[in-house]
């Protein structure tokens, strides 16, 4: 066993969480939040393809965020060379690609398909890529049924798998 | 705010690896090229506007936000 490193972090929203360093992105620039430069990525402990993006630097902020894969299985954003070359991505990297849900308005949950996040794990390093005009929307809807296979057990052919998912 | 006349044709000089030319003229635009670091991000202003919008509006998300998705999901199964 190898002893993991973590930060804590006291989350006005989350409350204390425990945060492996591996799991801290540098993130070069988030549009409207010029001061955070860190954001923590949490899984959810149940739920398939959900998580949280969380500030580092700022305890009062938290994104959710969803893995489009589930909700939207056409969606393939082609990230630029630049893009690429933000978050150091070798041919061989895998990058994670994620998308910022707005949960602000009750009943109706929109993502943010124009501007995903795109992250190296390999660097710790991600981007909120700004897609060409016109191709997605900052404020597409995403329906009941999406909503349910987001929410749905983690599955075996997730990261982390659980063990008894009817909780 | 700077402000600079440049003719056509004409750069402006940001740091030691931004430059700005102007590219043509006509009435009520211009076309500008930029030369920058692929580290720096450049958009037009509207488009940065709308993603710092969406995410200004995205980033409260607390433990409720991921009720409301269970919630839905519940819904669906029933």
């Amino acid at each position: 066993m190898t002893e993991q490193k973590c930060v804590q972090l006291n989350h006005e929203r989350l409350g204390r969480l425990e945060i492996p360093l591996e799991s801290i992105l540098e993130v070069e620039g988030l549009p409207g939040f010029p001061d955070v430069r860190q954001l923590a990525l949490v899984e959810h402990d149940r739920l398939a393809s959900l998580g949280w993006l969380v500030a580092v630097e700022r305890p009062d902020l938290a994104f959710v965020v969803i893995d489009p894969q589930c909700a939207f299985p056409s969606y393939a954003p082609q990230p630029t060379a630049d893009d690429l070359q933000a978050i150091g991505a070798e041919p061989d990297d895998e990058i994670s690609l994620l998308v910022i849900a707005n949960l602000s308005v009750a009943g109706r949950t929109h993502v943010n398909l124009a501007a995903p996040i795109l992250a190296n794990p390999r660097t710790r390093r991600a981007i909120q890529a700004i897609l060409p005009e016109g191709n997605h929307s900052t404020r597409t809807p995403i329906g009941p049924e999406a909503l349910s296979n987001l929410a749905g057990p983690k599955t075996a052919a997730t990261r982390q798998i659980e063990s008894n998912p009817q909780r | 705010m700077l402000v600079l006349t440049r003719r056509r044709g004409e750069s402006v000089r940001v740091g030691d690896d931004i430059k700005i030319t102007v590219i043509s003229v006509s009435p009520g635009k211009i076309r500008i090229g930029i030369e920058a670091p692929a580290r720096v991000a450049v958009h037009r202003e509207e488009v940065y506007e709308e993603i710092a919008c969406a995410n200004r509006e995205s980033a409260g998300a607390g433990p409720e936000a991921l009720r409301l998705i269970r919630e839905v999901a519940r819904e669906v199964r029933e």
